[in-house]
């Protein structure tokens, strides 16, 4: 008893250190922002940054747009990730496995790399597909496609936004006990009756939680509307707020700050909402680990399938990735391109340029910290959370929701407010600061990695290495963390990726020095030169690339949140 | 003849014996090490440039950067100030009414640089807390390829001209600083004013983020002519690609983007010697390599730039910065309705 006693107090150690950090670092920040968002001028309690912000019209406006495009993204997201997720798990489209990894892909290329793409593609006059149908298939200029309206931005949301539902239907999809279907198949239904009224219906829970996922996070995307939104005059909440940040001015800093507590409100209510639905899943889908799942036969539609997955990976993959592999090789941007046009003069200015140097040195830097950490926590939260049921790990756990589902800028602006030194602890233009906004934005993301490889795990197992007398970290090491591993690199590199070009929250955290790539390029693409950003882009894609084959590799093409 | 010989070999040797003097008591007096935090909004490719002169130059001083964007560096000030002091020895923005600003708020500290009589006084503050370092013009820049010789705009309101509908662009005053300097100035101007902005976004101008997009967009043909910094197009130029600069006869607006030291500073010595490097021929020399103007009216123009400053400066539209530094908030509110919305 004295010993389980003891074991106890060991683990509530560390989880409360867990907690410790959560409560410094995510609710003291966050509330101090919303306290924050009702002082006066005077340091008053007032609503008046309220007043002034919803006075606005144009606020109101970014609000509707807000939720418009949001929606809409959201729509077309779970409508498209259901049918390929079913496509590359349930039916024998030839090649499912090669086309899952792909359909990932978008999830991995930076939301701004992706806008510039579509930018370079879809230009009305000038887009690579637009110039090729004026030129070739007789279009009128400037071509029929226009990047810069709501339904381009929401395109390009829906793109890069609809793996998130795509991971979420496609591991229900996987764990769901297919004897339900079979039966239903037995009974002479038709494959299109048992997907409507069996699949779906068994599926619905992560099919609108991946939804509701899809909608906060392209709530708080910042990179796609600044770059199509902002020229013409769509805007939306993220990028009003930057607008504001950016006034320089302390009242414009404040309605900043009024403005986003909407929008992680907004955010947190949806994400919130969608973990309901996810923590009902549980006991809807019932462990299917002794029935082997039967593809579903496509019949004559597998070759129409397969050429419709076909285009649907050019469109996804191919052409946008291309598009900036051209533009990278281009000497005079705008010219035609001919052989003549070609240069890696651009290849040569960026790999000799000092300052993109180091920001590749601190983005590697930063994505191998902030990961490793953040494993090393959620690693924590999770045992503690699956194994040990622990109330503390569900509070830790819960916590970590928060920064996951608000949005990236409003994290830095709260960081901002409480560690610049007025509260004792001043982390402002460091290192630190990044790495902490990366940890509390991701902790949750890798808390839900490790929890899912964790739950596969037999608890029968380690009970019985505690039984024959190894200690818990015997045991942790011994038997856990061999059968898990798999799962914990799998967190650990798409926390790295996602921080490794991050911007949202880097451009309003860098100091001095601390710059990272996203950064450098966002200035390269806003300020400088477009074939420079495009550089800067192939050798980011080049990395996150390399980095997902190295995960479908370890995870064996299953990645799961 | 051998008199006026020997009369004027005294005035030589007095001043070099001078100018030896002066330099060497600065020498003396306070060598240039430890660490200096430069704010700076310069593109960069000049920092690039200068990072290895200022190494030789200041070996034992260790010299950092934070880039970004005008608006981008004035509201990481702004947040500093809010929690407290800034990490910044040194600023080089290119909104010259943010150096009044600071000034006013007493912020920067009074520095008179040897260096500070070789720029126009009418670019230096007369009580010594800022000068002016770089000169960026901003204009009218037009692709070649689209806009005819005939058709070449000659005033700011050529650009609300319904022949370009759709196919004119700025950059954002809300994100930059220098495109911020060019619509107040606009803004003020009798001959343009608010109706200009409403004639332009009535013609559906397009705002990019920075000088950068509008350059590329240029490029690209989605734009065939936008209000622009003549820098951009000087540098376009070098690279043979297709850009052509217009001065507007009714008024380039001509910035004066400053340099100043923060009172805050904990090394004033090196902030000043780097300073007096910026405002010195050598300094000036790396403006002028980025295609800028030279604040020292003793330097030649950039290369390909088709007019001195001080021609320039003849017909320069008249800028109030005093009064500019006072209302950039209702400048930007009056812009966002007129224009962005």
């Amino acid at each position: 008893m004295g010993s389980i006693g003891r074991l106890f107090s060991a683990r509530n150690l560390v989880i409360g250190t867990a907690l410790l950090f959560l409560v410094v670092f995510v609710l003291f920040p966050l509330a101090l922002l919303v306290l924050r968002s009702f002082l006066g001028t005077e340091g008053e309690i007032s609503l008046q940054n309220y007043i002034a912000v919803y006075g606005k019209e144009r606020n109101w406006d970014a609000v509707v747009t807000t939720l418009l495009v949001c929606g809409l993204t959201m729509l077309f997201s779970m409508i498209f990730a259901t049918g390929l997720a079913w496509l590359v798990v349930r039916s024998n489209l030839p090649w499912r496995r090669r086309f899952r990894s792909l359909f990932f892909i978008p999830y991995v290329i930076p939301p701004y790399v992706g806008a510039i793409a579509w930018i370079l593609l879809l230009t009305p006059g000038v887009g690579y597909i637009n110039k090729m149908l004026i030129e070739y298939c007789g279009v009128d200029v400037p071509g029929p496609f226009d990047i810069y309206t709501i339904p381009g931005l929401v395109w390009v949301m829906t793109l890069f936004y609809y793996p998130l539902a795509f991971l979420n239907v496609a591991s229900a999809l996987e764990q769901m006990d297919n004897s339900l279907e079979e039966a239903a198949r037995i009974s002479g239904a038709h494959p299109l009756r048992v997907f409507w009224d069996i699949t779906l219906p068994l599926v619905s829970p992560s099919f609108f939680a991946g939804g509701l996922l899809v909608f906060a996070a392209s709530a708080s995307a910042f990179g796609i509307p600044a770059m199509i939104g902002m020229p013409s005059r769509i805007y939306v909440l993220s990028t009003q707020v930057i607008q504001y940040v950016y006034m320089g001015t302390t009242s414009g800093m404040r309605e900043a700050t009024a403005l986003s507590v909407v929008l992680m409100v907004i955010a947190v209510i949806t994400m919130t909402l969608g973990n309901r639905l996810l923590s009902r899943k549980r006991y809807t889908l019932v462990g299917g680990k002794s029935a082997r799942v039967l593809p579903v036969s496509l019949g004559r539609f597998r070759i129409p399938a397969l050429i419709f997955s076909g285009i649907l990976a050019i469109v996804l993959v191919i052409l946008p990735i291309g598009a900036i592999v051209v533009t990278s090789f281009v000497r005079v941007f705008g010219d035609p391109i001919t052989l003549e046009n070609l240069s890696l003069e651009h290849y040569a200015y960026i790999l000799t340029f000092q300052t993109a140097l180091e920001a590749f040195w601190n983005s590697f830097f930063l994505g191998i910290v902030a990961a490793t950490l953040a494993l090393l926590m959620a690693s924590l939260i999770a045992y503690y959370r699956v194994k040990a049921k622990s109330p503390l790990a569900r509070t830790a756990d819960l916590i970590a929701t928060v920064p996951y589902a608000t949005p990236g800028t409003v994290i830095a602006l709260a960081l901002i407010i409480a560690f610049s030194g007025k509260y004792g602890l001043n982390l402002y233009n460091t290192f630190a600061i990044l790495i902490v906004a990366y940890i509390v934005k991701y902790l949750a993301f890798s808390v839900r990695t490790v929890c899912a490889s964790l739950e596969q795990v037999d608890l029968s197992l380690e009970e019985a290495a505690q039984i024959s007398g190894a200690s818990w970290i015997q045991s942790f090491r011994d038997i856990i963390l061999p059968l898990v591993r798999p799962g914990l690199i799998a967190a650990w590199f798409l926390v790295f990726m996602t921080t490794f070009y991050e911007l949202t929250m880097t451009i309003l955290l860098y100091g001095p020095g601390t710059h990272n790539l996203g950064v450098i390029l966002f200035e390269m693409q806003t300020y400088s030169n477009q074939q420079a950003a495009s550089v800067l882009s192939v050798l980011i894609l080049a990395v996150v690339l390399v980095g997902n084959v190295l995960v479908s590799k370890i995870t064996k093409g299953k990645i799961t949140i | 003849m051998k008199r006026m010989l020997s009369k004027s070999a005294i005035v030589m040797a007095v001043l070099f014996v001078l100018s030896v003097a002066t330099a060497g008591s600065a020498l003396a007096a306070e060598p240039a090490n430890g660490k200096v935090m430069i704010y700076t909004s310069i593109y960069l490719h000049i920092i690039e440039q200068l990072k290895p002169v200022l190494k030789q130059k200041f070996p034992d001083l260790d010299v950092q950067w934070f880039y970004g964007g005008s608006e981008k560096v004035i509201a990481k000030l702004v947040a500093e100030f809010d929690q407290g002091s800034t990490m910044a020895d040194l600023i080089m923005i290119s909104d010259p009414g943010y150096s009044l600003l600071l000034k006013r708020e007493g912020k920067l500290l009074q520095y008179k640089s040897p260096n500070a009589k070789y720029v126009l006084p009418a670019w230096v503050d007369k009580d010594g807390y800022f000068s002016a370092v770089r000169i960026n013009v901003m204009g009218i820049a037009y692709n070649k390829n689209l806009v005819a010789a005939k058709d070449l705009p000659k005033t700011w309101w050529d650009m609300a001209n319904p022949k370009w509908a759709g196919k004119i662009g700025m950059p954002n005053p809300l994100l930059s600083g220098t495109a911020f300097a060019g619509t107040a100035g606009l803004a003020r101007s009798p001959k343009h004013g608010w109706p200009f902005f409403e004639a332009l976004r009535k013609n559906r101008i397009s705002c990019e983020p920075g000088n950068g997009a509008v350059e590329t967009k240029l490029l690209s043909g989605q734009l065939v002519m936008a209000m622009l910094l003549e820098e951009n197009v000087l540098k376009a130029i070098g690279e043979k690609k297709p850009l052509g600069f217009v001065y507007p006869s009714d008024g380039p607006v001509v910035i004066p983007s400053g340099i100043a030291i923060m009172k805050s500073t904990k090394n004033p010595a090196g902030a000043k010697a780097i300073y007096d490097f910026f405002l010195s021929k050598e300094g000036q020399q790396a403006i002028l390599a980025g295609w800028m103007h030279s604040a020292r009216t003793d330097m030649p123009p950039p290369a390909n730039a088709a007019m001195k400053i001080s021609q320039i400066n003849k017909f320069a539209l008249p800028m109030d910065w005093e009064a500019i530094s006072r209302e950039p908030e209702q400048v930007k509110e009056k812009f966002d309705q007129t224009v962005l919305r």
